[in-house]
């Protein structure tokens, strides 16, 4: 491992040379920085690795089976399992989706879930991220980079390979592919996650598309290619369901491409992750998730929750109340790490007003433990610090569900701060997965 | 990728040929001038913009030098050129590859570093150094040979424009009009071209060719290179 310390600076030049940026909107002006990333990976021993890959196949199941019931029978609804306002009243739950059945049943090909290990040795899941989740482009590259500034480092750890993301994802995207070319539709150059879209087109061989390359006529999705149309079997959309289609979502969209979403009704074209996903990985969900697997495979989640209240019931409520000081609150509109507030970091009269706030809209909160989890060493200046980190592992549904031997292990600059989002100043590291040869 | 490029890739790759090509040959030719500048000699810089066709508020040509090349808020220098460049490249990761684009993102870098050093012709022969290697893994690494022809069209489109208004003898106008007529030539992808600027850059090609001189003013053959492709 000293090797590649060593070598952590030509691992950043290296990054630097291939734009491994991400972008942030402040003040309204766009800006591009580095990723910054550290050298020192996580490790997950091979035993933990099976566990917990056990758990997200079926995490990610569970939720396939949920999304597949709510746009369709909705048994989990009539059963009681869950309310029914914390569908129908969920942000991310769209009634345009209803009755659709995307190519063979699957809605999340791709979930990005959000982990932490808690310092009694417990993976807990912090978030599901079903939409469009970010970030594996990361460690795929910064893998590639490392194993060329450090080569001695790799000959001497036994360290599963991860660079055939792309491989799988373009095995995912064939999987559902209904006939045709498979295209990364992206918002374009100035989205935060820009480099990640067109890293994965290169590395899945998909074509790289924006709104004015695509059209769809007699319900079928083209590529505008320049002698003659060819048609899209699987679009891998990097866009968020409401700017999707402007004629079916928000109408001021110019970033979305008209009546796709009747492409995507008429089964001519598999769209991946499926609209309408939001309504799994809202928050406020995030608390019946362990209810799902149960009522779905009937079997005992593998994956923890972090103990999570939902002000919604009485009991919950009442229990926020009275530990409000102690948990952290978040807000289930929000995303990126912001919105989650922490009770302990408040003032006797902010607390009052944070509590005001929930009883006023339940539904709007959910309270949690505040995890201790692991602390990661950090290379900073020469000097190993310990920071607060997480862990997003993918995994990807297609004909079978896989998890990428990997992940994006994300981690906070700020001493003090449990924040990690990037778009907030955190950095990365890769994720390694240990084999036992 | 064996299946047909959109227009949007094609204007992509055309101006990626074109700002390449403007960094590189504004930088070679400006480079002369810095070594001349140390013994007093100066640009006429207010003729250079006039040439180019740019708003000229510079006050010296030193001050001009420094801002034409480096300054980044300045959207008809170098750098800026070199920014559009790496634009377009970004957008064509999956076409050209992230190798060959890692070229483009070290010029720039060489660019500023440049701007912070004291002897810039140093930094100059870097980039121009990067932007030969960036051409030759489009030769060698890109498969398709009209994404190579439009890259290297854009840039014997803008080398020609530069060298009309550097005032470059005729002899120097011939190479990259000869290199033009190949491209268009051979070109299989639907890209729109003015017949008439085509017909005029290739009789003036023949004439260059067999040691006569141009029947056209350089203004019109300014006009024909600027207007022969519509991206």
């Amino acid at each position: 491992m000293q090797d590649l310390l060593m070598h952590k600076d030509q691992v950043n030049e290296q990054l630097a040379r291939y734009g491994v940026k991400f972008g942030i909107y402040k003040d309204g002006k766009f800006n591009e920085r580095l990723f910054p990333f550290d050298p020192i990976p996580r490790q997950i021993e091979s035993r933990d690795y099976e566990i917990l890959e056990k758990g997200l196949r079926q995490r990610v199941t569970a939720l396939n089976l949920f999304l597949a019931d709510i746009y369709g029978r909705k048994r989990i609804l009539r059963d009681g399992i869950i309310p029914e306002e914390f569908v129908f009243r969920s942000p991310g739950y769209l009634a345009e989706c209803e009755g659709i059945t995307p190519p063979k049943g699957i809605y999340s090909h791709i979930s990005g879930i959000d982990l932490v290990l808690g310092k009694d040795g417990i993976w807990y899941v912090l978030e599901d991220n079903l939409r469009i989740p970010s970030g594996a482009s990361y460690p795929l590259i910064a893998r590639r980079l490392c194993r060329n500034c450090s080569p001695r480092t790799f000959r001497s750890n036994n360290v599963r390979d991860n660079r055939n993301y792309g491989a799988l994802l373009k095995q995912v995207m064939d999987e559902v592919n209904t006939g045709g070319i498979n295209v990364i539709f992206t918002p374009g150059r100035y989205n935060a996650a820009y480099f990640e879209h067109s890293y994965l087109a290169e590395q899945s061989g998909a074509v790289l598309a924006e709104s004015a390359d695509l059209f769809v006529e007699q319900g079928v999705l083209y590529y505008k290619a320049s002698r003659d149309p060819v048609k899209v079997g699987a679009v891998y959309r990097r866009v968020s369901d409401e700017y999707l289609d402007p004629l079916c979502f928000e109408p001021s969209s110019l970033i979305g491409v008209p009546n796709l979403m009747d492409a995507y009704r008429a089964g001519n074209v598999a769209v991946l992750n499926a609209p309408g996903n939001g309504v799994a990985d809202d928050k406020g969900i995030y608390y019946f998730v362990p209810k799902m697997i149960a009522y779905y495979l009937e079997e005992e989640p593998i994956l923890h929750n972090a103990p999570t209240f939902l002000p919604y019931f009485p009991e919950d409520m009442a229990y926020t109340m009275e530990h409000i000081g102690e948990l952290v609150i978040k807000d289930v509109a929000e995303a990126g790490g912001y919105g989650v507030i922490f009770g302990e970091n408040l003032s006797p009269a902010e607390l009052e007003k944070l509590k005001e706030a929930v009883r006023r809209e339940p539904r709007r909160f959910i309270a949690q433990t505040v995890i201790d989890f692991q602390d990661l060493p950090i290379w900073e200046d020469g000097t190993q610090v310990m920071r607060k980190a997480d862990l997003r592992a993918f995994v990807l549904t297609g004909d079978k569900v896989r998890v990428w031997p990997s992940g994006l292990t994300r981690f906070s600059r700020n001493p003090d701060s449990f924040v990690v989002n990037s778009s907030q100043g955190g950095g990365f590291k890769d994720t390694w997965i240990m084999t036992s040869r | 990728m064996d299946h047909d490029i959109s227009m949007t890739k094609i204007n992509n790759l055309f101006w990626l040929g074109r700002y390449s090509a403007r960094v590189d040959t504004t930088i070679r030719y400006l480079a002369k001038w810095y070594d001349s500048m140390l013994d007093g000699k100066v640009i006429d810089f207010q003729h250079f913009c006039q040439s180019l066709d740019i708003p000229c508020n510079y006050l010296s040509a030193y001050q001009f030098m420094r801002s034409y090349i480096f300054e980044k808020k300045n959207p008809d220098s170098v750098r800026s050129a070199a920014e559009a460049m790496l634009g377009n490249g970004m957008v064509l990761r999956e076409t050209i590859g992230s190798n060959t684009l890692s070229y483009l993102q070290m010029t720039v870098y060489a660019m500023d570093k440049a701007a912070v050093t004291t002897n810039p012709w140093l930094g100059f022969q870097k980039v121009c150094d990067l932007l030969m290697a960036f051409a030759g893994r489009c030769d060698v690494y890109i498969d398709q040979q009209c994404i190579r022809d439009i890259i290297k069209c854009g840039a014997s489109v803008e080398r020609l424009s530069l060298s009309i208004a550097f005032d470059y003898p005729e002899k120097a106008l011939l190479k990259d009009l000869q290199k033009l007529v190949v491209y268009t030539g051979r070109m299989v992808l639907p890209l729109p071209m003015d017949e008439d600027a085509l017909a005029l850059l290739q009789a003036q090609e023949e004439r260059l060719e067999w040691g006569d001189p141009l029947s056209v003013s350089r203004q019109e053959l300014q006009k024909a290179v600027e207007s022969l492709f519509q991206l």
